[in-house]
């Protein structure tokens, strides 16, 4: 990839940051980053593609390490899970072998799984190698008829984000487009009016947590063309364009995809997020909305009024044992604010959030919700979380898995809110989740126990490290 | 506090128990060269011996005095002096332990009578020391049989000695008269809830104080599993020894774990003035400390560093799993002896225990953390099955459940699975072993995921018209 290419995909004018002096596209910190590479953010965006055969062309590392540690949910064919990687060697590598063993990669994974297309991913090595990796996809797409892609985000090219960013374009030069949709049928529950079709950009489907709300959707009409990605197949990527409507979830990375579905096909598009209750009937109302039909917008008004009543009954237990207690949230991007909300909404008294990935209207956001005072963490890492936790008491650690074990040895309740966790938030059904969850950790016995010393000891086994407290924009 | 209840129906469905000289077999087998001789027919010892063989796959030399036709009606004391002779004769056993079944308790058969009868006519055999159980099927199960067992061995073979015999008794125990305490032994009881492999561990917890175990019964020197040299063998193959079990006045202490044992370390404390330590179970971390303060306390000697460096472990291992494991509904089918310790283990993970099945009533299972305990069998578990992640019981159980719920396997008979004799649940490793295996069979029968959804307006790659 060019570096004109690459300045370009940084230049977002749909993104907050692009204004601000802050970006959420900066180069990552030598010896002070956890996050990953341009490569990791790709693939997190488009292996949800379940039925896409992705071919990680590099050396075992890239591939095999990240295989399947998401925990992304998908209907039918879950060709993704397969960790296709070139596993190049020492000998493709001097000998120059790669690109041959990429093309005959190629060629045995449309032979064996007959995928509807294949994604190949550039790494760092064969990058540096100067792989023609373009000329091999073309090549192979002429040969066996289905598009190749070439995924070009090998690790060194920027962050994470640029990943999601490069994949996102791909999506929209390459695929976005190619095909048409069946027409649209008629709503099942009600034969004189016809679909609306949306799209959904940036919803992973962690853990199924999309099925949460998919059901929502159906029973109002809609028909979810694509989500991008997550529980997708391919040809449902090509139709995108179709959408009467688009809402980015819960990450700022894929914003230029819906700029472009707004440039390219006028679609209207808006941010959301099914975190919470109030931002679940949010987004419903907002799609309802920019479809101008009043009859949508009054069912979705019943649909909510529904759901809400029916979770406000279920919670109940929930909150009482929930109430007062403090938590420390540590999480990226829209999450700082949307979780904080599904929070509050639990009676969870939320002190501090990492604003890291956060941009100036992230940040507007939690001041609205939290307050002025809002404790915000600029910086995570260990023992910045743990000082926080300590000095303001907190019940409760939510953050990645990164910070699980982090937590877990500070004997800190903790819960996943990243994409590794196993269970599902979103929606109304997610809160009752959330509040299970929380109420697991918090209450379970075992932290007394962990924070016992043995017996027949006087002094404490582990020395408490004294808080020093590390310097945080406020 | 639990709730406790007796299954009132007239028919017993997939049973819980087995019977008591199954129970006594087993304890059997942990004491050195010995054989379990059952007086009943020929059927009443074979199932016993196919039951136990099946758990641990290994022989058992279970033998019994084929009660038959006439032997019912007329008597079977022939039988037994038959029996007795014949083993004495051919086996030449340190011990045998002469257990009674339902029929020849309800013919009346005392057993005891027949052991002084068969000393009377038998003098050349008096070696061999013949200690009579009762042990009717039709009361307890295989733990009180057990427990049984290990009374009348300590009782009969230190009945002698003890003070309260003095006076009664033909001759004076020549120990009485050396009061000597040996501070470096302790005596200590093992129920049948604790493993061969449970054994060893334990007594490398005891080692470690400078102490030394006389271990009563020792199933860890005979159902370990190990091959011996000799092709066959039909007296079980190590165990403790009768001189162990004669030195027994001599501790200093007696640890009692398991509480069907508890009443013969009282009676220990009663004859020879044995301070006595009774642990329900050492299962989880309280009472992993506990046994350890108490054990500082018996040798006088500090808890070694390899001590809190495990219970460290098992501090780890509890937040770790509790991601999985707390607030998990478990329901459990076991013998009172192990639901106490699975219940403490549980319990300290944050695990709910709706419900349990038991064989016996207990005055412990009272104070159990357990919801509701019914004394009565699988069948009682029925209603609770599709409310609980995970349930804690023996083969049978998992037969029947397994489907619908993951079954971690404990108790006896286990004859699905291999490595009976290795299964490790007694102090901070036997958690961690545990909690883990329970943690890991939970998250892989887990469905914490949404079902999946497809939406009906959903549409295929063939539906879509790809544009040129």
């Amino acid at each position: 990839m060019k570096r004109s290419e690459v300045a370009e995909l940084l230049d977002e004018p749909a993104c907050e940051h692009n204004k601000a002096d802050k970006s959420g596209c900066s180069r990552p910190v030598p010896g002070a980053t956890a996050g990953g590479c341009c490569f990791d953010g790709a693939q997190i965006s488009l292996l949800p593609i379940a039925d896409v055969a992705h071919i990680v062309h590099g050396p075992i590392a890239c591939g095999g390490n990240s295989w399947n540690n998401r925990g992304t949910k998908a209907n039918g064919s879950n060709l993704f899970r397969y960790g296709f990687t070139t596993d190049l060697t020492e000998q493709d590598v001097i000998m120059g072998r790669s690109e041959k063993r990429l093309l005959h990669a190629i060629k045995q994974v449309v032979e064996d799984h007959n995928p509807p297309a294949v994604f190949v991913y550039m790494t760092c090595v064969p990058a540096l190698e100067g792989d023609d990796v373009e000329s091999i996809c073309k090549l192979a797409q002429t040969q066996w008829k289905i598009p190749v892609l070439f995924i070009d985000a090998a690790g060194f090219y920027g962050s994470k984000n640029l990943g999601n960013r490069i994949a996102g374009e791909i999506m929209v030069e390459k695929v976005i487009g190619s095909a048409e949709p069946p027409p649209k049928p008629m709503q099942i529950g009600d034969s004189s009016r016809p679909v609306y079709d949306i799209t959904l950009i940036g919803e992973y489907n962690i853990a199924g947590e999309f099925w949460h709300i998919a059901p929502l959707f159906a029973e109002l009409g809609y028909r979810l063309l694509c989500c991008l990605a997550g529980d997708t197949q391919f040809h449902e990527i090509q139709t995108m364009h179709r959408a009467d409507a688009a809402m980015v979830v819960c990450s700022r990375a894929q914003i230029n995809v819906a700029r472009k579905l707004e440039e390219k096909w006028q679609i209207p598009w808006f941010e959301g997020s099914f975190y919470g209750i109030t931002d679940t009937s949010d987004a419903l109302r907002t799609f309802a909305k920019l479809m101008n039909d009043e009859h949508l917008i009054k069912q979705t008004e019943l649909l909510i009024a529904r759901e809400e009543a029916a979770l406000k009954e279920a919670l109940i237990p929930y909150k009482k044992r929930l109430k007062g207690r403090k938590a420390l949230l540590y999480t990226g991007g829209v999450k700082s604010w949307s979780v904080v909300s599904a929070l509050q909404e639990l009676g969870v008294d939320v002190v501090a959030t990492g604003t890291k990935k956060s941009t100036g209207e992230d940040i507007a956001r939690i001041k609205e919700i939290m307050g002025e005072n809002a404790l915000m963490l600029e910086e995570g890492g260990a023992t910045n979380l743990l000082d926080v936790a300590r000095e303001y008491q907190v019940d409760l650690m939510i953050a990645g898995g990164r910070n699980l074990y982090t937590a877990v040895k500070a004997k800190i309740p903790f819960l996943d809110i990243n994409q590794e966790r196993e269970h599902a938030y979103a929606g109304y059904q997610g809160m009752i989740t959330l509040a299970q969850e929380l109420c697991r950790t918090l209450e379970s016995p075992v932290w007394q126990l962990a924070r016992s010393k043995a017996p027949w000891e006087k002094e404490p086994v582990v020395s408490s490290v004294t808080p020093t407290l590390v310097k945080r924009s406020q | 506090m639990a709730e406790l209840s007796r299954n009132k129906k007239a028919l017993a469905e997939r049973p819980l128990k087995t019977s008591q000289a199954t129970g006594a077999s087993l304890a059997t087998m942990g004491i050195g060269n010995s054989i379990p001789l059952m007086h009943g027919s020929q059927g009443c010892g074979a199932f016993a011996k196919v039951y136990l063989i099946q758990h641990f796959r290994e022989p058992m030399p279970i033998q019994n005095t084929a009660i038959d036709h006439i032997s019912a009606v007329m008597g079977g004391d022939e039988s037994i002096q038959a029996a007795l002779k014949l083993l004495c004769e051919k086996q030449n056993p340190d011990a045998i332990t002469l257990m009674s079944t339902g029929l020849t308790e309800v013919q009346g058969t005392d057993l005891a009578r027949n052991v002084r009868d068969f000393r009377l006519a038998n003098p050349n055999f008096s070696e061999v020391e013949i200690i009579s159980v009762a042990t009717p099927d039709f009361i307890g199960s295989l733990q009180t049989g057990f427990a049984l067992t290990v009374d009348s061995y300590i009782k009969q073979l230190l009945g002698d000695m003890s003070a309260s015999s003095v006076g009664k008794t033909k001759q004076l125990s020549p120990r009485l008269n050396t009061t000597t305490v040996n501070t470096k032994q302790i005596n200590v009881l093992c129920s049948a809830t604790l493993t061969p492999a449970d054994i060893d561990q334990l007594k490398l917890y005891i080692t470690q104080f400078g102490l030394e175990g006389i271990y009563v019964p020792d199933l860890s020197l005979s159902l370990d599993g190990h091959l011996e040299p000799t092709d066959f063998n039909a007296t079980s193959t190590g165990g403790c020894t009768i001189d162990d079990i004669k030195s027994m006045p001599d501790s200093c202490a007696t640890l009692v774990i398991g509480e069907s044992m508890a009443a013969t370390g009282e009676w220990l404390t009663e004859q020879f003035n044995t301070p006595c330590y009774s642990f329900t179970h050492v299962m989880g971390m309280k009472a992993t400390d506990d046994l350890l303060l108490c054990l500082q306390k018996i040798s006088g000697k500090a808890v070694p560093d390899s001590m809190s460096r495990a219970r460290q472990r098992l501090q780890d291992t509890l937040l770790d799993i509790h991601f999985v494991v707390s607030t998990a509904r478990v329901a459990m089918a076991l013998e009172s002896d192990f639901l106490l310790g699975f219940d403490a283990l549980l319990s300290e993970a944050g695990c709910q225990l709706p419900l349990a099945v038991t064989a016996s009533q207990t005055v412990a299972l009272k104070n159990s953390s357990i919801d509701k305990i019914i004394i009565g069998d699988h069948s009682d578990l029925d209603d609770v099955i599709s409310d609980v992640d995970l349930l804690i019981g023996n083969t049978h159980c998992a037969e029947f459940f397994e489907k619908s719920v993951p079954v971690y396997r404990a108790g006896y008979p286990c004859h699905d699975r291999f490595g009976n004799s290795d299964k490790l649940l007694f102090g901070y490793e036997g958690a961690r072993n545990a909690l883990n295996e329970i943690a890991n069979l939970i998250l892989s029968h887990g469905e914490h995921s949404v079902p999946a959804y497809q939406s009906p307006y959903r549409f295929n790659a063939d539906q879509v018209t790809v544009n040129a």
